[in-house]
Order: C-alpha cells, then sequence, then structure tokens
C-alpha cells in the first residue's frame, strides 16, 4: 500500500499576512506506513492567528517525529483518539495562558487526519474542513459555527445560516474558548478514496460540484496531479475575489 | 572660585548629567516599543520546516513526504 498526499496555500488577494499553517507527513515505518495531514485557520478576526495556527501545526508535527515512531509497536485506536484530544485540549489552554498574558485573542481551527496502515482517525475543531470524495463528495466534519448549531437546533433555516451576519462566528476553536470538545472519527480506508482537509477560504466561493470534479482520484492519479489540481482550484478562488487565506491538503491511501 | 561658587557649578553639573539620563532612557524606551510593535507581526514568510532528526531514532521510521507550512517564526512552547 502507499499514501499519496500533497498540499497548497495561499494568503489570497487581500490579507497582509497568511493566517493559516499545514503540514503534511508520510512515513515508512517497521509496522508500515502512518501519515498525518493537518490544516489550521488562524482566526481573522483575532491578533496573532498564525502563532495560534502555527503553534498547532507545529506541535503535531513534532509528535509525529519524535513519539510517533515509539508508539506505533503497540498502537491502539482508542489511547490515539484520548491523546489526540488531551493534545488540543492542552494547545487551547496554553494559546488561552498566552493570551491572557499579552492581553491579546488568539485562536485556531484544527482539522487533521492521523493513517496507520489501513486506518485512520480524523480529529477536527472550528470551521476547516473535511470531504471524503469518492464516486460521490460528502462532507465528514460538522462546521462549529453558530449558525450551524442553530440549523440543527431547529432555530434557522439553512438559508437563513448562508446571509446570517454571525455566519462566521465559531462556537469553539483552540485558544479562545475555555472547553472543547474536539470531533473525533476513527475509520478504514477504501480503494480510491480521496479525503480533503481545507480552510474555509478554500471552499467559500466553490460548489460542491466543483470540488468533486476536480479533486477525484481519476483527476489525481499522482502527487503532481494533486498539487497541479490544488493549485488550479486556489487561482479560481482568487479570481472570485475571495478575501480569505486560501488553505488545502489532499490524502489518498492506495491500497 | 568660593566655596558657594563649587557648590552652584557641582549642582548644575548634577542636574546636568540627571536630565540626559532621563532623556535617553525615555528615548531607549520609545525605540524599543516601535520595534517590538513591529518586528514580528510582520513575519509573512514562509517557514517551511524541514525533517526533524528525532525521527530518526526509532528503528525502521523513515520520513517521506515532509511539508510543515507556518507563516511565522515566533513560538510560544
Amino acid at each position: 500500500m502507499d499514501y499519496i498526499t500533497a498540499c497548497d496555500t495561499d494568503i489570497g488577494i487581500s490579507k497582509k499576512i497568511n493566517q493559516d499553517s499545514v503540514c503534511v507527513k508520510t512515513a515508512n515505518t517497521a509496522t508500515g506506513k502512518a501519515a498525518l495531514v493537518l490544516v489550521c485557520d488562524g482566526m481573522g478576526g483575532l491578533s496573532r492567528g498564525e502563532l495560534a495556527s502555527a503553534e498547532v501545526v507545529r506541535s503535531f508535527a513534532e509528535w509525529f517525529d519524535a513519539e510517533l515512531p515509539f508508539e506505533l509497536p503497540d498502537w491502539d485506536w482508542k489511547t490515539a483518539a484520548r491523546n489526540v484530544i488531551s493534545r488540543l485540549r492542552r494547545l487551547n489552554a496554553i494559546l488561552m495562558d498566552y493570551g491572557a498574558h499579552n492581553g491579546i485573542q488568539l485562536g485556531t481551527t484544527a482539522t487533521g487526519l492521523i493513517a496507520v496502515n489501513k486506518d485512520f482517525m480524523t480529529f477536527h475543531v472550528g470551521d476547516s474542513r473535511i470531504y471524503r470524495i469518492s464516486d460521490k463528495l460528502s462532507q465528514i466534519t460538522d462546521d462549529h459555527t453558530f449558525v450551524n448549531r442553530a440549523v440543527k437546533m431547529g432555530k434557522m433555516t439553512p438559508e437563513e445560516a448562508l446571509t446570517d451576519p454571525r455566519r462566521n462566528a465559531l462556537v469553539q476553536c483552540i485558544g479562545v474558548t475555555g472547553e472543547v470538545a474536539p470531533e473525533v472519527r476513527l475509520g478504514t480506508f477504501e480503494n480510491n478514496t480521496n479525503f480533503m482537509i481545507c480552510s474555509d477560504g478554500f471552499r467559500h466561493v466553490l460548489t460542491e460540484k466543483e470540488l468533486f470534479e476536480e479533486l477525484s482520484p481519476e483527476k489525481t492519479p499522482d502527487r503532481k496531479a494533486m498539487k497541479s489540481q490544488l493549485r488550479g482550484l486556489i487561482e479560481t478562488v482568487k479570481s472570485r475575489n475571495e478575501n480569505d487565506n486560501i488553505t488545502a491538503a489532499l490524502f489518498r491511501a492506495e491500497l | 572660585m568660593t566655596r558657594d561658587e563649587l557648590l552652584v557649578i557641582a549642582a548644575a553639573a548634577a542636574a546636568f548629567v540627571i536630565i540626559n539620563i532621563i532623556m535617553w532612557s525615555i528615548i531607549a524606551k520609545k525605540e524599543r516599543k516601535a520595534k517590538g510593535i513591529a518586528a514580528p507581526q510582520n513575519e509573512t514568510a514562509e517557514d517551511t520546516v524541514s525533517s526533524v532528526p528525532a525521527a530518526a531514532a526509532a528503528e525502521g521510521f523513515v520520513l517521506v513526504d515532509n511539508t510543515v507550512i507556518v507563516h511565522t517564526k515566533d513560538r510560544i512552547i
């Protein structure tokens, strides 16, 4: 089996700094393959969002390099899930403490995938998304936004949510909310299935049809094609006057 | 020179030194503040971190893809 992956990020057309961070790591190990794909979107309205997203990405990247190799021989997904939740909560406390001591508010989303051989775990806090793309496109994360929660509670229609002024307000993210309840899911890879992780800036002005057509496994047979398709969509997003930073990563396990 | 004249000169010299110290410390403080605000916040360079050698410590663990893109060199942890 093999893992194929790529990522791209762009500051966009109007922001002075790219507050997104992204990480893509794969490794051959004594027990098979392992991968980490993570997208963090530093909060646009908050100061030092790029620092918040960088800290979360660095923390997971350092875990992959320094700790995962020694965890793999006794790998257990339930323990791994607990550890990921603990790490996210610890990062939340660190960012909140840093913000309080410096009189600033900094926050980030954290949405990622950890793969070990044929199995995977997704973890998610905020409004970045993971899509599964096979013969159809499906969103496998829930947006942790005020309007999404209101829609689910029946207090708002999906149409109202699209234009509500609070549509970008998050109900939880890393570094701002006192408690975080990360969404964690376990799964097993299937052939011919891509996973796409993106910040909201990537998906705002793209339709699901476009995402499906441009990022399908058929259109992305190798890393070079993945990179090219991601760049093509980023340029499309910029041409449609999206104001946010734009980041996406693509991953496929070939069984 | 009389004793009184010497005292006046000494007092004037002391006042001059004290005023200078206060003035330069205010200037230095303002400069530090200006630098502190400008430098890290404007950091926009893409920082692509390369392989961390710790991975090599585990037998059979070989990084294949290794891309970490952040947009600040500042660190909290």
